[in-house]
This record gives structure tokens, C-alpha cells and sequence, in this order.
């Protein structure tokens, strides 16, 4: 093997005559990270190349590498993005003091990242101080800033943004957590971006905006094309519709009660993505004449029935993207099969615990199997079922042969499952979908045997992300699963409580495992010892043991906390972090850190 | 949650564990059950159909010598030779917490409705923690919080974040509990209400004010504070 590997070495370059310049603008056209992970491999030379002209990272974990590491072998590196928090705390299961901050990375863009030109932060913590240090060094190349689901920041920042960053195309707010203390930040965006093409601060709860700032950007920025916002009212926008001319993707507002109605709203003639906050039954026909022109539709957060979403999603041929929740129900999944023949992403969220109790608003095997049968360009499916069957998972793997991301997750409302365990369902889909990437499976004890669990891991050959929850009944169902998964980088368990020495196997086992984060474990001895035997080079462990927290709820109501034990692990190149959170109030917070040196 | 505690008591148990000397009743040569494998109903930690007598009942621990252990489970018998006392006392533990466990797997789901209604109406930092709580009396009750399988119910199926906060908004537009629009404020996004009868309320120009008006991460701010 080495003999050969010289031999092919030394004929690429006299056979091929590739010089560094030649190779350089071949794999400027190579964008996908892991093609040019292979290509860094090849030889020390293509290695280097790739180093200088990789123009995106993503880091998975910031915690996996450190700002100058990510320097030093990426130095003109355009645009980066980073994460912080485990996915888990987009459920309020990690403590906002977890960490994830980006100073030191701001540090690192500000003083030596100089061609960089997009800048994206998800579930991370930020400063203003951060935000002016980004804006002072960067500013005026600065095109893209996305703060995704991050928080520690204020209005404050955001003012530096809006004055020094005047060359920005995006500015992504989305689900962060911003304290808020004036509007003079999106002020100052109106009155220096000319620009801006994306502007989106939904889901944030800024309410000191002013619309004349939200028309004035509309005005000068003549590309304007996407913009979401936080709750406002629909008829104070319609001036800031009518600026905006070649708006295409709008989200937010909002629709109270208002005696004359919305027939004075107008909206701009290219609009073709939308959602619209708390629209309801009354409102939902100012939509209609658009409707043939959506490609996507945000009903998350909108208030519709069943027969709402039926009267709107058939009017609506050319859908692509449509996210609402389950009170669309089997019926309006049938609507959607008929209708959205060119569907390519769909996301039904369960509504709250009290909703949903009659069986229209649920979703169900019925509306699974339409659904594959009517959809058939289906690529993301993420569905919260209140009953399933095995027929209806086989019909996806029958059927819907584009699905890279499938998720499920079964509601408890219902005692009884028509069909469980669903083994022979979910072989069926993994084998049907070939080109499966990231997968999750969220059931109930029964729902799945360990030879069920074995299946997943036999048949996932393509799959990088998994979430399993109430999977498998034992351990010998994640040793079975750990013999397959060849591609599994990252996997979430929760709920399956399998013993310290099974997840420690396992991982051990999991060739391409690189990260892995379990809610709730069976934990067998206090100093957890058996996990020691997943210790390894290079591979963190935090542990945030079972702990029990005392709030006051709403009603004022003590209410004792259970919050189980979870576990995470990861590579890193940096070894241990040191940024744990202290104790917190009662928060009894410890953190176990284990890493086994060899000497070599 | 004494609904819960009520209901495994009122099952017939028809696992009983003894202890007692005697002679060995045909079995597979299983002596300490400490040394060997325990019966397969045992091990396959399902204990759907199979329930245990409470501690208080049917149960003999005090006689006297290394001692016989008989379990008679659902019409089988298996006798066990030498068991210490100490591993008796884990048997039957693992046997009630497992019988308790897995009847709460199929009223849980009952339970949570009756027994915590305050409970699910928590803010929505408490997503995970609504049926948490309702699972912690559940975990006091018990000493051993290690039970495997049967207690897996106990991990709700939490609402993102995200989804979390508009269900509050939304029991808020019900109820009716948007503030009222703060005058002196021009020129920001804060005053349109739904009881309101103007119909533009741009007197002031700004975004309405949402129920949650100040959102920080931790702890939720309650809707109504202006």
C-alpha cells in the first residue's frame, strides 16, 4: 500500500502536469466541505492548497478547535460559521450560562481573519462589546451577519452594527434573545444601508422599531428582498409594503381585531414566501390572490383550523416549503398531497399539550401515507404524529426516494398505538430511502424493539445526524446499532436509559462518531466509572449530573424540577474546555471532565 | 401523587417472592442468584404482565439461615438456594420500583392529565420541566432512581423554544391580557391592541407591544409586564 501510494504520487504530477496555479483554480470550483475534506488528504501539497483557498467553514462545535487553530490553516478564509450550544438548547434543556462565546473568535476575525466577509453564529453568546469589535475591524467588508439563536446582547450592539457595518447584504436576527432598550439601531441601518437585502429579526420580540426606519430601509435598499419581523401591526406596514417593490419573502406582523378589516393591505407584487403571525380565518383571504404564486408558507404561528389550511394550501400548486403545526391534520395532509405536487420541505410541529385533543387537528398514519404518495419530491419531512404504523413509514420508503432528512416524533397523547413496534416500518424507510442523511426517531417504550434499533444501525448507511428517543429496549440494542451507522458523525439519544457501559461501547464502536449528547442515562455507580471506559485522546466529556430545580411558575405555583442527567462528548483538538459555567443559584452544577493522555 | 400510589395497590400481585428454608423445587440448577443469571423474565425488564407484591405483603425475610427464595411468577416457580438477605431486599426493590413503573406506564398518560393541570400551564421555560414535574413526585416516591426501562415515560416531548412562546402569546390574545398602549412613546412598534377600537393606532408609529414584552433568556418575563 505504501509502495503504491509513492508511485501514484509521483505519476499525478509528471502524468497530470497539474501545476499549483492550474490546481488552485480547479478547487476554487469545489465547494462541497467534503469533497475538499478529501482533497486536503490527498498529499501534504494539495493540503495546503485547499488551506489557502477554502473559502467557507463550518464549525460544528466551537469547542472542537480554537480560533487561532482555525487561523492559522485557514488564513483567507471568507466567511465562517460557528456553533455553540448543543441543539438541545433550542428546548430549554441546556442552562443559558453553557457556554459558547464568541469573543475570543471575534478576537481572532478582528486581528488576523482579514478577507473575511460573512459571519455566522448559531446558539452562541454574545456581547455588544463583541458586535463592536466585529463592526470597528471588519465593518466595511462585512456583507453578511447572521446572530442565529444567540443571546447575551443588546439594542446596543446591534447600534454598532447598524453604524459601522454599512456594506451589509444580511442581517439575520432569527430567535435571539436581545434586550432591548431603544429602536435607534435599526435607525441607523435606514439611514446608512443602501444595500441591505436581507433583514430578518423574527421571532425576537424588538417592539421599539419604528415603521418609518422599516419604510425608509425599503426605500433606499432597492433590493430588498426578504425581510422578517417581530409581532406588529399588519395595517401600520402598508406603507412599507408599498416601498418595498421587489420584496419576495416576508414574515411577521401581526392581525388583531380591527373593525375595517385588512382589505387595505396590499402587498408587493413579487411576494411569493410568506407568513404571517396570528393570521386567522377572517384575515387568511387577503393571501388568496397570492397564493398560486407561494413557494413557501409559514403557518407556524398562525391561528387556522383544519378546514383553514384545506381552503388555503389547495390554492396553492407551486409550494414548496410549508411549515405549520399538526392541526393541519389527515385531512389537510391530503390537501397537501393533492395540491403541492412540488413540494420539497415540510415541517409539522405539534401544537400545545391542551390543544389537539379532537382527532381532526392530529396528524396520522392516514396523512403520512398521502403524503408519500402525493409528494414524491419530498426532501425534509419533519412530522410529530399522534398515532403511526408500520404500512405508513414502508409507504415513505416506497415512495419517497429524495428524502435526505426524516423526522418523527410520536406524541403520548394517545394511549394506544395502532401499530407498534414499528421494526419492520423503519427498515423498510431507511432501506427505501437511500439518500437519507440526517434521521430522528422520537418514540415510546414499545415503539421500537432492540432488533428494530439494530435495523437503524444496519441500514443507515448515508445517514450523518441521528436523534433517537424511547428507542430499542436494552443495551444489546445499541451494541447492535453500533456495528452500522459507517457515516454517523453526530447522535442525540434521549429517553433510552441505556447503561454507561453500552453508550461507552458503542461509541467506541461508531467508527465516524464525532459528537455525542445523551439526555437521561443509566448511571451505576456515583463516580460514573463505566464511562471511563470511553475515554480516549482527544474526545471531551461533560457531564451534567440528574438535578432537581425549584421554580415559581405563572401561577405562582412551586414547582419542583426534575432535570435528568445528560452527557456530552466530542472531539477536540484544544483538549478540556475551562469555561464551565459556576455553581448557579441552586443549580447543583458539576462538571466531569475526562481525557486519557498516552505517552508515546 | 397519591393517584398513583392508589393504583398499584389495588393490583393483584401474582409475583410472590418468599424466602424461606426448604426444599429445592425443581429449577435450572440456579443456586445464587447473585452468581447467576436471573430468570428471563427478570432480565427482560418487561414487566407489563407481571406485577409484585408490595413490600408489606407475602413476603417472609426474617427467618432464620442462609435462606430459599421462591418466586412464583405468572404460574411458574423457581426456588433459589442460599440467598443472602442483602440481595433479597435488592430483588424486591427492583420488583416494586419495576411493578410501580410499569403500571404508571399505562395510567401515566391519564395521570398527567388529572393529577398536575397547574403543572402544564407553566411558562414556557418550563417546556421540559411541565412533565418533568409531573415524573419528579413520581421519582421522590421511589429510592432508587436507577430503574431502567420502566422509567422512561418520565422524559416529556419538549416544544421548541420558539414554539413555546407563541402558545403563551396565544392564551394571552384569549384571554385578553395585552397591555394597553403606552402613549408616551411615538414612534416605536408599541401600541397596537386588540381591544382597542382604533383601527390604525399609528398614532405612535411603532411596532405593537407583544405580550412578552421584555424577553430575556432566564427566567421567562411574565406577558403582562409593560
Amino acid at each position: 500500500m505504501g509502495e503504491n501510494y509513492n508511485e501514484l504520487k509521483k505519476s499525478t504530477a509528471s502524468q497530470t502536469g497539474l501545476t499549483d496555479v492550474v490546481l488552485g483554480w480547479v478547487m476554487l470550483y469545489i465547494d462541497d466541505p467534503e469533497d475538499r475534506s478529501a482533497v486536503s488528504l490527498v498529499c501534504r501539497r494539495w493540503y495546503e492548497l485547499d488551506a489557502l483557498t477554502r473559502k467557507h467553514i463550518t464549525v460544528a462545535l466551537c469547542y472542537t478547535t480554537s480560533p487561532e487553530r482555525l487561523r492559522r490553516r485557514f488564513p483567507h478564509l471568507e466567511s465562517l460559521k460557528l456553533k455553540g450550544k448543543p441543539r438541545a438548547a433550542m428546548f430549554d434543556m441546556i442552562p443559558e450560562d453553557w457556554g459558547g462565546y464568541v469573543t475570543p473568535w471575534v478576537k481572532e476575525i478582528a486581528e488576523n481573519l482579514t478577507c473575511l466577509k460573512s459571519v455566522h453564529f448559531r446558539r452562541m453568546i454574545v456581547n455588544d462589546s463583541d458586535l463592536e469589535v466585529l463592526g470597528r475591524s471588519r465593518g466595511e467588508v462585512l456583507r453578511c451577519l447572521k446572530l442565529d439563536k444567540c443571546s447575551g446582547f443588546s439594542t446596543d450592539g446591534l447600534l454598532h452594527v447598524g453604524r459601522l457595518c454599512r456594506q451589509l447584504r444580511t442581517l439575520f436576527l432569527e430567535d435571539s434573545s436581545i434586550i432591548e432598550k431603544d429602536g435607534r439601531w435599526i435607525h441607523e441601518i435606514a439611514m446608512n444601508n443602501s444595500v441591505l437585502e436581507t433583514l430578518n429579526f423574527y421571532m425576537t420580540d424588538l417592539v421599539k422599531v419604528s415603521f418609518e426606519d422599516l419604510q425608509l430601509i425599503a426605500r433606499n435598499c432597492r433590493n430588498l428582498v426578504s425581510v422578517k419581523i417581530s409581532d406588529c401591526e399588519i395595517l401600520d406596514l402598508v406603507g412599507f409594503f408599498h416601498a418595498a417593490a421587489v420584496l419576495e419573502e416576508f414574515n411577521g406582523g401581526s392581525f388583531y381585531d380591527q373593525p375595517d378589516g385588512y382589505a387595505a393591505v396590499t402587498f408587493p407584487s413579487r411576494l411569493c414566501r410568506l407568513g404571517l403571525t396570528y393570521m386567522g380565518k377572517n384575515e387568511m383571504p387577503i393571501v388568496f390572490p397570492f397564493a398560486p404564486l407561494f413557494k413557501e408558507l409559514d403557518l407556524l404561528y398562525a391561528l387556522l383550523d383544519t378546514e383553514d389550511h384545506c381552503l388555503l394550501i389547495q390554492r396553492c400548486p407551486n409550494l414548496e416549503v410549508l411549515k405549520t403545526r399538526n392541526v393541519i391534520g389527515d385531512r389537510g395532509l391530503e390537501v397537501v398531497a393533492r395540491s403541492c405536487k412540488q413540494l420539497k420541505r415540510l415541517r409539522i410541529e405539534a401544537d400545545a399539550e391542551e390543544e389537539g385533543m379532537e382527532d381532526e387537528g392530529l396528524v396520522s398514519q392516514t396523512g403520512l401515507m398521502a403524503l408519500a404518495q402525493g409528494c414524491l419530491k419530498l426532501e425534509h419531512l419533519a412530522v410529530y404524529v399522534s398515532d403511526i404504523t408500520n404500512a405508513s413509514l414502508e409507504y415513505i420508503g416506497t415512495y419517497l426516494k429524495n428524502m435526505c432528512d426524516f423526522r418523527l416524533v410520536l406524541l403520548d397523547q394517545k394511549e394506544r398505538i395502532t401499530d407498534l413496534p414499528l421494526d419492520k416500518g423503519v427498515r423498510a424507510l431507511l432501506r427505501g430511502c437511500g439518500k437519507l442523511r440526517r434521521f430522528a426517531l422520537h418514540l415510546r417504550p414499545g415503539g421500537l424493539t432492540d432488533a428494530g434499533l439494530g435495523y437503524i444501525g444496519k441500514y443507515s448507511w448515508n445517514i450523518r445526524w441521528m436523534l433517537l428517543g424511547y428507542v430499542g429496549e436494552s443495551d444489546a440494542g445499541l451494541l447492535e446499532f453500533s456495528k452500522g451507522c459507517p457515516k454517523l458523525q453526530k447522535l442525540e439519544i434521549g429517553g433510552c436509559f441505556f447503561s454507561e457501559h453500552a453508550l461507552a461501547a458503542a461509541m467506541i464502536r461508531l467508527t465516524s462518531l464525532r459528537y455525542l449528547w445523551v439526555l437521561g442515562y443509566r448511571e451505576l455507580s456515583q463516580s460514573s466509572r463505566d464511562l471511563l471506559a470511553m475515554t480516549r485522546l482527544f474526545w471531551n466529556i461533560e457531564l451534567v449530573p440528574a438535578r432537581r430545580v425549584v421554580k415559581t411558575d405563572r401561577v405562582g405555583e412551586v414547582v419542583v424540577v426534575e432535570h435528568p442527567g445528560h452527557l456530552l462528548a466530542y472531539y477536540s483538538l484544544e483538549g478540556p474546555r475551562i469555561d464551565f459555567p459556576d455553581l448557579i443559584f441552586r443549580l447543583n452544577y458539576q462538571r466531569i471532565s475526562l481525557y486519557r493522555s498516552i505517552s508515546l | 401523587m397519591e393517584g398513583e400510589a392508589g393504583s398499584y395497590e389495588d393490583v393483584k400481585p401474582n409475583v410472590v417472592a418468599k424466602q424461606s428454608n426448604g426444599d429445592v423445587v425443581g429449577d435450572n440448577g440456579v443456586g445464587n442468584l447473585g452468581s447467576v443469571e436471573a430468570p428471563d423474565f427478570l432480565s427482560k425488564k418487561n414487566f407489563q404482565n407481571c406485577s409484585v407484591a408490595t413490600p408489606a405483603s407475602g413476603l417472609n425475610s426474617t427467618s432464620p439461615a442462609p435462606s430459599q427464595l421462591t418466586i412464583f411468577y405468572d404460574g411458574h416457580v423457581c426456588v433459589f438456594d442460599a440467598i443472602p438477605v442483602e440481595k433479597v431486599r435488592e430483588i424486591m426493590l427492583i420488583a416494586a420500583t419495576g411493578a410501580a413503573n410499569s403500571v404508571d406506564m399505562k395510567k401515566v398518560a391519564t395521570d398527567c392529565a388529572t393529577t398536575s393541570p397547574v403543572l402544564t400551564r407553566s411558562p414556557s421555560l418550563q417546556s421540559t420541566a411541565t412533565a418533568t414535574a409531573l415524573a419528579s413526585p413520581q421519582a421522590q416516591v421511589y429510592p432508587t432512581n436507577r430503574t431502567p426501562f420502566c422509567k422512561l415515560k418520565e422524559l416529556p416531548i419538549a416544544r421548541r423554544h420558539s414554539l413555546q412562546r407563541f402558545f403563551e402569546k396565544r392564551r394571552d390574545r384569549l384571554v385578553n391580557r395585552n397591555p394597553y398602549p403606552n402613549p408616551s412613546t411615538p414612534k416605536s412598534f408599541d401600541d397596537t391592541k386588540a381591544n382597542l377600537s382604533a383601527a390604525t393606532s399609528s398614532e405612535s408609529g411603532c411596532f405593537g407591544k407583544s405580550p412578552v414584552a421584555q424577553e430575556e433568556f432566564h427566567p421567562k418575563a411574565p406577558a403582562h409586564v409593560a
